[in-house]
């Protein structure tokens, strides 16, 4: 099916720019909107607090999905600038929050545990960069715990793709 | 991870390069227009849903495709999978990247599946980002049958690159 590519006919152009300009000019642009990103980080890292709290017992699957967006914008944008700690917390939420819709269960003290971390990664500089990295470390083996007890249904999966 | 060589070498210019990004997120949606002006694209087709990125997809003659499936679930690959389908589509061979902080268990063999180039985890950096665009470029109009290679594979992040 070898068909050619569209964008390769702008490669290799008279007047273009190289690779190191290009990721310069496009550097330069980024710092333009640190604050925005930054400031949308924190709300939507306050609104995953807000929304766990709100949690009756047994939130539904789409409560548990929304959670599950926001907690990837977060996981999307929070590693742009240099606060990858928040980021891989939100990442693990997202995989937490997968592992408990396949299995059909909440592990409420699970969560909680991921959303407190991040309200408490939402200061930079309020650890150490190595307590930090245990943090995130701890929410890791929780994520483990639940992939552990979704052997099962992962199994199931597997077989069906 | 290093740059190559070879896409060192390379000069481009995307100035007329129409590209079509697809995220409900307009945050995110503004972080990678900027990464994409950077790089020197002008022509961007910014669309916060599928249904927007079809009529786009139908309309214009695309040379890049970016688009997040976070808030879209199975329907951002069967957009794919339909832009692949239609023989008579000019953008049936667009390059289609992936960009995604995070794809769900059940969703892996879709984005592997649906026809798309690459998927590229958020965060990606600038550097990143247009290693991969220029490694699409380079390909031969074939989607999901590749591995890029392994100096173009992030080994960190937080989350997977699937190719």
């Amino acid at each position: 099916m070898a068909t050619g590519n569209k964008l390769g006919r702008f490669l290799g152009k008279e007047g273009g720019i190289n690779f190191e300009t290009a990721v310069n000019r496009a550097d330069n642009a980024m710092q333009m909107i640190r604050p925005e990103v930054e400031a949308n980080v924190d709300e939507v890292t306050v609104e995953i607090g807000e929304r766990v709290n709100r949690f009756p017992a047994k939130p539904t699957e789409s409560q548990l999905r929304d959670l599950q967006k926001l907690a990837t914008q977060v996981a999307g944008l929070a590693g742009l600038y240099d606060r990858d700690d928040l980021g891989q917390a939100a990442y693990h939420l997202c995989e937490l929050l997968d592992l408990d819709l396949l299995c059909g269960r909440y592990d409420g003290a699970a969560v909680c545990a991921h959303v407190q971390t991040m309200l408490l990664l939402r200061t930079p500089d309020r650890f150490k960069a190595l307590d930090r990295v245990k943090m995130v470390a701890a929410l890791r083996s929780l994520v483990e715990h639940a992939r552990q007890r979704a052997k099962p249904q992962l199994a199931a999966l597997d077989r069906r793709s | 991870m290093t740059v190559t060589p070879a896409v060192l070498k390379h000069n481009f210019n995307f100035e007329k390069a129409s590209v079509l990004t697809v995220d409900p997120s307009q945050i995110s949606t503004e972080v990678m227009s900027l990464m994409l002006n950077g790089f020197g694209f002008r022509r961007l087709f910014r669309c916060a849903n599928i249904d927007a990125g079809i009529e786009v997809a139908k309309l214009r003659a695309l040379d890049l495709i970016l688009i997040d499936p976070y808030a879209f679930g199975g329907e951002a690959y069967d957009f794919i999978r339909w832009l692949r389908s239609e023989k008579a589509n000019p953008n049936r061979e667009t390059p289609a990247i992936i960009a995604t902080a995070y794809t769900d268990i059940r969703m892996v063999t879709n984005a592997r599946q649906c026809g798309a180039d690459y998927v590229l985890n958020k965060p990606f950096s600038t550097r990143t980002f247009l290693e991969r665009i220029i490694w699409v470029a380079q390909r031969e109009g074939r989607h999901s049958d590749l591995m890029a290679p392994s100096e173009l594979v992030s080994q960190a992040g937080s989350g997977m690159e699937l190719w």
